[in-house]
């Protein structure tokens, strides 16, 4: 992976800046819906106190009936379907379990009743049977404009109401009804007359079971024949209260303690958030930021009771708060639920609900900002990150191009770049040149060894020689002189040994001195090859030389220096029944000279060292032959290409039978 | 009478042999070790001829300074230069010092003492009257053996012996080629290839500082060199 990319990856820790916003605009939500609550609260009390004024209208504090408003008069028929859903929570009484239920509804100032009675042992009789037969039976007890009034209900089957007063005689006042008998139990329906206007109403049922035993079941509970709760419904003239006191935007409520809607004004905003924040943002809000508020609003707007822990709060005497989410969208709902205290007494209580559509929209706009935000800095950052990675890689690059060439093809050091940089690719950068200056003074120690070495031992050897001359004058008999003779001959051996090591050195010497001058670089091949011609047989000299001068400016001798030494080392690896090839051609800028020859092939670990000084690749018994090679035939060749801007090669022949060194020569400056 | 040759070498041992080898010879030898030490001796009486070591103990080229005086003092003196580092050579001529030869201490005794012989030979013959002389004409070219003078359109070349013997090599028999080897031989040193061939360069450069218009040697690659015919 580059540098670069790395650095990049590295960068993507900016992605943690959007992170960070994001939990500021959480924790600024959470306050602004904070605030939202605050608000709320206080206009659910300003509100309660407003409708506390005026208690007419609120239900009593006591037990009471709530009285449905239904719209249409349901049919007399024992069934509640046609109730629209206001028989659905019945006031209950009975133990252990609940066995009477009844609800009250009203339409045209007509109080409706359905009654239902579980009853597994049906003891039946008829209302008008006498008071003193014990039957299963259910006592109204009224109190009406013209006093208190107690009926008997009671049938023998299913069929239309019976009805008669407490004493059996006809009722005063004539109740509609329908008995209907049912799985279990029975279920009575009835409607008082229209004019009749109700104030108190208390129900008992009396069920008796096949061994007569009786039990009573009674709304209110008590035992007492006459005992009656007042009534109380829905108060349409707190509407206007409500509307005139109730923030715009908001939904007021008024329920009585048993969560019945006795009032109801106002209507929630319509959402603007569906068209003002994007779908996925919606979306993000809706999985989120409102991670921690799992109920929705189920209810609906008019719903008959509200059942809500707000409110039980609120009729418990505590102001309550709670977050809903929206069904139809993604913002919150918030209802405040606060006690409706008149003279102490908890009447009810108020419910005022809203959505959080403006701190969405608020949350929204900040989140628009900090995405703004996080993406000009992600890519200023980025572009930074991504110039200084940039810049950063072609440095090292360029150290690294530097370290490449460092050593030339020669395998000579070359001059480092230095750098003024204070930083690690600077430090780095001057480390690699003093170590390739040390490399370098070694090298040069290195190549310069031999020539020193030679040098020094110069004069010890001189003073062997001399010595040894002026022994041949001693009187020395045979066996002495025998001694005499081969030390003189290992001296010899050692005076050769010691100039192939400053032949190095001479060349140099050579090559500094050396003059260009134009050449025929076909006559001068021409000339040697005569000379290899004797100096390599019984090997064969192929001669490849083109028609015309190849003229060339060139120093004759160093090139011919050179031609010796190739000629030199093929004789040394070509069998005695091989072959050598000698050619030459121009080529562009310069003259190529060939000394092809068939053996051995080159090692490959070898490749590309030839021609550095101290290499052989001779084997200890070919050294032995008399000459010595220290391995600076090639060396030799390379500096006179040098001379002559060339290079020196040495490749396998395609046919593998040998191999080829060529001297590519560029003519002296 | 005998000569006096006087050994100007800082290392012993081959300061010795050389002194006993001369001896041999019926020299009289002084041996100095150093350049303060020679130059008391000189300044005393002049030697016949003077073998100097280039390096002489600490200086480096001592040898080079110690030369100059000399020959300040007298035109004629031989003077022969020894050095353990063939680029030397360079160095004397570049310097025209004036030195009548130089030798890397390669060279035998024998061969020095050859030099010796034939630079007293070449003085006693230039002090003789010039009696029948064995003398090569060829062209410009003037060739006295005996005085081992050469001179060029009648200017004197001033060649040191070893120069002298090779241009005698190939002036004997010119359009000739003459090998290295046998330059070698005849000039009496053993020297490589290389060497020979700066020889050859030098005493081409000396012609043609006099003429620059010289062009008798013939270079044959791969096989030596030929005067031209």
């Amino acid at each position: 992976m580059q540098l670069r990319t790395k650095l990049l990856l590295v960068a993507l820790s900016i992605l943690a800046l959007p992170w960070a916003g994001w939990q500021f605009v959480q924790r600024m939500e959470t306050l602004l819906r904070q605030g939202q609550e605050q608000a709320l609260l206080a206009s659910a009390e300003a509100l309660a106190r407003g409708i506390a004024v005026r208690p007419g209208g609120l239900p009593p504090a006591g037990e009471s009936w709530y009285v449905h408003r239904l719209d249409f008069a349901p049919r007399l028929d024992g069934l509640a379907d046609d109730w629209r859903g206001a028989a659905d929570a019945p006031a209950q009484a009975g133990a252990p379990r609940p066995w009477l239920r009844a609800v009250a509804g009203r339409t045209n100032d007509r109080l409706h009743l359905w009654i239902s009675v579980d009853d597994a042992s049906p003891e039946r009789g008829e209302a008008h049977w006498p008071g003193d037969l014990e039957f299963d039976r259910l006592q109204l007890s009224l109190l009406g404009r013209g006093g208190e009034l107690s009926l008997r209900l009671a049938n023998s089957g299913t069929g239309p109401l019976k009805v008669a007063g407490i004493d059996g005689l006809p009722p005063p006042i004539r109740v509609e009804g329908f008995w209907r008998e049912r799985e279990g139990g029975y279920d009575v329906e009835l409607a008082l007359p229209q004019d009749y206007v109700v104030r108190g109403l208390g129900l008992q049922a009396r069920d008796l079971d096949a061994s007569g035993t009786r039990r009573v079941a009674g709304l209110p509970a008590s035992e007492g024949e006459a005992a009656r709760l007042p009534l109380h419904g829905y108060v349409g003239a707190l509407e206007p209260v409500l509307l005139a006191l109730a923030p715009e935007g908001m939904r007021a409520r008024v329920a009585d303690r048993d969560g019945w809607v006795v009032a109801r004004a106002g209507a929630l905003r319509a959402d603007p958030t569906e068209e003002d924040i994007l779908p996925w943002r919606r979306g993000l809000y809706r999985t989120l930021l409102f991670r921690d508020i799992g109920a929705a609003s189920a209810e609906s707007p008019d719903a008959r009771r509200l059942v809500r822990a707000e409110l039980a709060r609120a009729i418990a005497g505590e102001p309550a708060v709670a977050w809903r989410r929206d069904p139809a969208g993604a913002r919150l709902l918030l209802s405040a639920a606060v006690p409706l205290v008149v003279d102490g007494q908890v009447r009810g209580a108020v419910l005022l609900e809203r959505s959080n559509s403006e701190v969405l929209v608020l949350t929204d706009q900040a989140l628009s900002g900090l995405l703004g935000v996080s993406a000009v800095a992600f890519l200023a950052s980025g572009g930074v990150i991504l110039l200084f990675a940039t810049r950063l890689g072609q440095r090292i690059r360029r150290l690294r191009d530097a370290a490449e060439r460092a050593l030339d093809r020669e395998g000579r050091v070359t001059p480092f770049p230095r750098t003024n940089a204070r930083d690690e690719v600077g430090d780095l950068s001057r480390s690699f040149a003093r170590l390739l200056d040390q490399v370098s003074a070694y090298t040069d120690y290195l190549r310069t060894l031999a020539g020193k070495l030679s040098h020094e031992l110069n004069t010890p050897l001189a003073i062997v020689r001399t010595s040894l001359d002026n022994l041949e004058h001693a009187a020395l008999d045979a066996e002495a002189r025998a001694y005499v003779t081969r030390a003189r001959d290992g001296v010899e051996r050692m005076g050769l040994l010691v100039r192939t090591m400053s032949e190095v050195t001479r060349i140099e010497h050579a090559i500094e001195a050396a003059e260009a001058e134009d050449t025929d670089l076909r006559a001068l091949l021409a000339d040697c090859a005569e000379a290899y011609r004797a100096l390599l047989a019984p090997r064969e000299l192929r001669l490849d030389l083109p028609p015309g001068p190849l003229r060339l400016r060139a120093a004759p001798e160093l090139v011919v220096q050179a031609l010796d030494k190739l000629v030199d080392n093929a004789r040394g690896f070509t069998p005695p029944e091989g072959w050598v090839r000698l050619s030459a051609r121009a080529e562009d800028g310069g003259v190529r000279i060939s000394l092809a020859n068939r053996g051995p092939t080159l090692p490959a670990a070898m490749r590309g060292r030839l021609f550095d000084s101290l290499v052989s690749l001779r084997e200890k018994n070919q050294r032995g032959e008399g000459a010595a090679h220290l391995g600076f035939g090639l060396y030799v060749v390379r500096l006179v290409a040098d001379l002559h801007r060339g290079r020196a090669e040495a490749h396998d022949l395609a046919s593998g039978e040998g191999v080829e060194f060529t001297l590519h020569l560029r003519g002296m400056p | 009478m005998s000569r006096t040759v006087a050994i100007v070498e800082d290392e012993p041992a081959i300061r010795a042999n050389y002194t006993e080898a001369l001896r041999r010879h019926g020299y009289e030898v002084q041996p100095h070790a150093g350049r303060a030490e020679a130059q008391a001796a000189f300044s005393l009486r002049l030697p016949d001829l003077v073998i100097i070591d280039v390096g002489l103990g600490d200086e480096p080229e001592g040898g080079f300074d110690l030369c100059r005086e000399l020959r300040a003092r007298s035109a004629t003196l031989p003077i022969i230069f020894l050095t353990a580092r063939d680029s030397d050579f360079d160095v004397i001529s570049g310097l025209r010092l004036g030195a009548d030869d130089y030798l890397s201490k390669d060279t035998s005794l024998p061969q020095l003492t050859a030099r010796i012989h034939a630079l007293f030979r070449r003085m006693e013959s230039l002090a003789a009257p010039r009696a029948k002389e064995q003398v090569f004409r060829l062209r410009g070219l003037t060739l006295e053996l005996e005085r081992m003078r050469v001179t060029w359109k009648d200017q004197e070349v001033g060649l040191t012996v070893t120069e002298f013997w090779m241009v005698h090599a190939m002036v004997r028999y010119p359009g000739h080629v003459k090998t290295r080897e046998q330059l070698m031989r005849e000039a009496q040193v053993v020297v490589d290839d290389a060497t020979i061939t700066s020889h050859v360069k030098r005493i081409r450069r000396k012609f043609e500082a006099l003429d620059p218009a010289f062009d008798e040697i013939d270079t044959v690659h791969g096989a030596g060199y030929r005067w031209r015919a």
